[in-house]
């Protein structure tokens, strides 16, 4: 029993490798941060203070490691900054702000901190659109798209191009 | 036992393990993409397919307390059959199995054959613990195959302020799959030890309408086992040397269905097991046979509605029966008892959050456990009774980063008096990523019909002067995750009890409120999924339990250690998944020690092994360990029940869109 059993894990790990290949798909987390990233091209903002644009996460380490890659393109000619906040009330300095599932609980507390401050308010939980977040990333047959809320953007004196409304799965 | 041959295995394993880890680093997915993330425009986002990032399942039950999670995902890769399987992998918990059912035991409480480990168990919200003798089925009784299950949550504590009578020591949330998870027809065939076979069918879509629609069926055959059992190789002829042969096999059909819309659900599920039982209970005659016969059904309908922009409303009704009988002889008569429950339950739920900071849950239920009957020789009884319940929950949010959760739920029973269950916890997040949860709470468990009036005559009789069992714990919860992919828990709690139902020994059996029982013990949990998509859970529970008089609780063992891994072979073609659960020694309420054991069991599953196949092999009990559970009084002579040695399960799963 025990020597067949050896066999079969044997002649397991002796196998050829069988590749069932990898040809288009890309990691979800790389794909959100270009979202992320697009999204600001297409946002105009009041002031750029000093000509900065900062993007900041809250929990996801994940998607902040992903964002670093973006570090030398400029949106809109300014310098992009890429932040975790740790401290709620820092989220106000940022331009755009991305909440992920962890960040859920807090949604009320963010959003009455951010109430009539121009922050571009981003998340992969697609029912926080609606409460306050103004575009929502989810998953579609194996694709991404995105929901936007034009009434918390304008709430917040944000301009979102035409555009990105032309391009999203749903505008409310 | 030959050691040299057990150490032979043990490197060979070891080997084939490391082999598996080390393959496993070409894994990763190569992107053979030539999209430059950092310059594409969103059109060519919007095109391109991603992969879905591995994460750490995070919990649906809404609960300020320690929350275990198992997905389908790990029961594929683990292979689970059963409830009771999935449930052993579980922080805290453990299994007792006495060849007629599965107990579940866990923070302190394992009292072998007391039906019901105090732990509710809810499928798609509906309990479904029976009402006679309060018995949740994790076996083959099952209701649901472990093929259906999209995830099992195990909130530890007592979880009365939601769910009122029975979720003493914690609630097994089970969610089930939707017709969309299986998008086709799904024909699946198993084959494995003991001669067992099982076949499923499920088909499984969503409609265009977005109406999801599941009906699954299926069926197993098993011939069992033999076993020795020293304390009938006792000369008697009749008892052939203590073996026991052909009193093990057992059969089980289960039907489950589900319709739901965006706002409603209506589900339905059948289930009927036929046990032989081999261990002669109450004095049958041995090596005759012994048939137990369980059938559940149920039914339940749920619908949720937002009344307002501040008001959301729960609706459910559900109904469910369960029909029991045993078929045996004693002293070479035919003996025959049965049970029969039927109850009906609905359930109205508010949630408003109409002030700032605050989340309000109001609730008030209805439960009529019309049927609640035992037909022995000696005794006909049926007890029906109703229940009205209401409850009222706050979370408050106090800071940036401090809630209050205050909750209280009423219940009135018509025969056992009424009960207030409350609860109060304080979550704190010091920094990003950490949680810490403060907890005090409050539950209770009426005696089961089978308590309170069961008699056969002679080994058992009635109680009906029983009254309502309580419980109290404070628990401290730390808990802390890094990007979805780590997870550390580490719990404290202590857990006191008040007129805890316990029995006389065999074979005077009475069910009577004994005095306070404490509980203490720590838990740890670690899950990490690391990088080329290899997973870890493992866990550590100490609990220690203590009667009035500061005997050690029967059957509750000291320490739980449980380790999952798994990672990928062969480009993500296959994949392994190693298990092993240590449980600490046990001893019966007469004292008869059961030595601890570590179990091995081993996985490999391939997705698409041919076009549209799916297999996986499992080995349980991988280095053919000897072990024992100790066996419920009602046993006697019988004290300790051998536990299934190495075994094999093949499973095919075949699908078409």
């Amino acid at each position: 029993m025990m020597r067949r059993l050896a066999c079969f894990i044997v002649a397991l790990v002796g196998l050829p490798f069988i590749s069932i290949g990898f040809a288009g798909p890309l990691p979800e987390y790389a794909m959100k941060a270009a979202f992320v990233y697009n999204f600001t091209l297409f946002t105009e903002w009041p002031t750029l203070p000093n000509n900065t644009l900062k993007i900041c996460t809250l929990e996801s380490d994940t998607l902040k490691q992903e964002l670093e890659k973006f570090r030398n393109n400029q949106p809109h000619g300014a310098t992009l900054l890429i932040s975790r906040i740790t401290s709620l009330e820092a989220i106000k300095e940022c331009q755009a702000l991305y909440l992920s599932e962890e960040d859920k609980k807090r949604l009320p507390v963010i959003m009455s901190l951010l109430e009539n401050t121009p922050v571009l308010t981003i998340t992969d939980v697609p029912e926080l659109v609606g409460k306050g977040v103004m575009i929502g990333i989810k998953t579609e047959n194996k694709r991404l798209v995105f929901v936007v809320d034009t009434q918390a953007a304008k709430k917040s004196s944000l301009y979102l191009s035409s555009k990105l409304l032309s391009l999203a799965k749903k505008v409310y | 036992m030959p050691t040299q041959y057990n150490l032979a295995n043990k490197r060979l394993l070891a080997l084939a393990f490391l082999s598996l880890i080390s393959l496993s680093t070409y894994a990763e997915p190569t992107d053979t993409s030539n999209l430059d993330l950092t310059q594409a425009s969103l059109e060519q986002l919007l095109v391109q397919e991603i992969t879905t990032a591995s994460k750490i399942a995070r919990q649906i039950s809404d609960a300020p307390s320690a929350v275990s999670i198992v997905t389908a995902e790990d029961i594929k890769t683990y292979g689970y059959r059963t409830l009771a399987e999935v449930l052993s992998s579980m922080r805290g918990l453990n299994i007792t199995n006495d060849r007629a059912y599965d107990f579940l035991g866990g923070r302190g409480y394992s009292s072998p054959g007391e039906y019901s480990g105090r732990i509710m168990l809810l499928i798609d919200g509906i309990q479904m613990n029976d009402n006679v003798f309060n018995q949740s089925y994790l076996g083959n009784d099952g209701i649901v195959d472990t093929e259906l299950i999209e995830r099992v949550e195990y909130v530890s504590g007592p979880g009365s302020v939601t769910y009122g009578n029975n979720a003493f020591f914690g609630i097994i949330n089970v969610i089930t799959k939707n017709g969309a998870n299986f998008n086709g027809t799904e024909l699946a065939l198993s084959s494995g030890s003991y001669h067992t076979r099982k076949a499923r069918l499920t088909y499984g879509k969503r409609l265009a309408n977005n109406i999801d629609i599941l009906i699954s069926a299926s069926g197993l055959n098993s011939e069992g086992q033999s076993f020795y059992f020293p304390a009938f190789n006792d000369g008697d002829p009749a008892h052939k040397n203590g073996v026991s042969r052909n009193q093990d096999s057992q059969r089980n059909q289960r039907i489950f269905a589900k319709v739901q819309g965006n706002n409603w659900l209506l589900s339905s599920g059948y289930s009927h097991r036929g046990k032989d039982i081999p261990t002669a209970p109450y004095e049958t005659d041995f090596n005759s046979q012994y048939l137990y016969n369980d059938t559940s059904k149920f039914v339940s309908g749920q619908y949720h509605t937002d009344l307002s922009e501040h008001l959301k409303l729960s609706l459910r009704t559900d109904y469910s029966d369960y029909f029991y009988q045993g078929k045996s002889y004693y002293s070479g008569e035919k003996w025959q008892d049965s049970a029969t429950g039927r109850k009906w339950e609905t359930d109205a739920k508010f949630v408003g959050s109409w002030f700032k900071d605050h989340q309000l849950v109001l609730g008030i239920t209805y439960r009529n456990d019309y049927e609640r009957k035992i037909k022995t020789p000696a005794v006909t009884t049926d007890r029906g009774r109703q229940s009205t319940s209401m409850y009222i929950q706050d979370e408050i949010t106090l800071r940036n980063n401090l809630w209050l959760n205050l909750g209280a739920r009423y219940d009135y029973f018509t025969d056992d008096g009424d009960s207030v269950s409350p609860r109060v916890a304080l979550i704190y997040e010091p920094a990003p990523s950490y949680t810490l949860r403060l907890s005090h709470s409050v539950a209770h468990r009426t005696p089961t019909a089978f308590e309170k009036y069961y008699t056969d005559g002679s080994t058992q009789s009635a109680n009906q002067n029983l009254k309502m069992e309580r419980v109290a714990a404070t628990e401290l919860v730390i808990e802390r995750r890094w990007s979805n992919r780590s997870r550390v828990l580490a719990t404290i709690y202590e857990q006191s009890t008040d007129n805890m139902i316990s029995s006389t020994p065999y074979d005077n059996i009475q069910y009577f409120n004994a005095k306070n029982t404490h509980t203490n013990g720590i838990e740890f949990e670690l899950e990490h999924h690391a990088q080329y998509d290899v997973h870890l859970r493992t866990s550590y529970a100490y609990q220690n339990s203590r009667d009035a008089e500061g005997n050690w609780a029967a059957n509750s063992p000291h320490h739980l250690a449980k380790f999952n891994l798994s990672a990928p072979l062969f480009h993500h073609s296959f994949r392994a998944g190693l298990e092993v659960q240590a449980v600490s020694h046990r001893t019966s309420a007469q004292d008869t020690k059961a030595n601890g054991y570590a179990l091995t069991n081993f996985t490999v599953s391939a997705q698409q092994i041919l076009p549209n196949l799916d297999a996986a092999l499992t080995v349980r009990n991988l280095f053919d360990k000897y072990y024992d559970h100790i066996a419920p009084d009602y046993t006697t002579p019988i004290s300790v029940i051998p536990q299934d040695r190495r075994n094999l399960w093949l499973q095919l799963t075949y699908g078409y869109k």
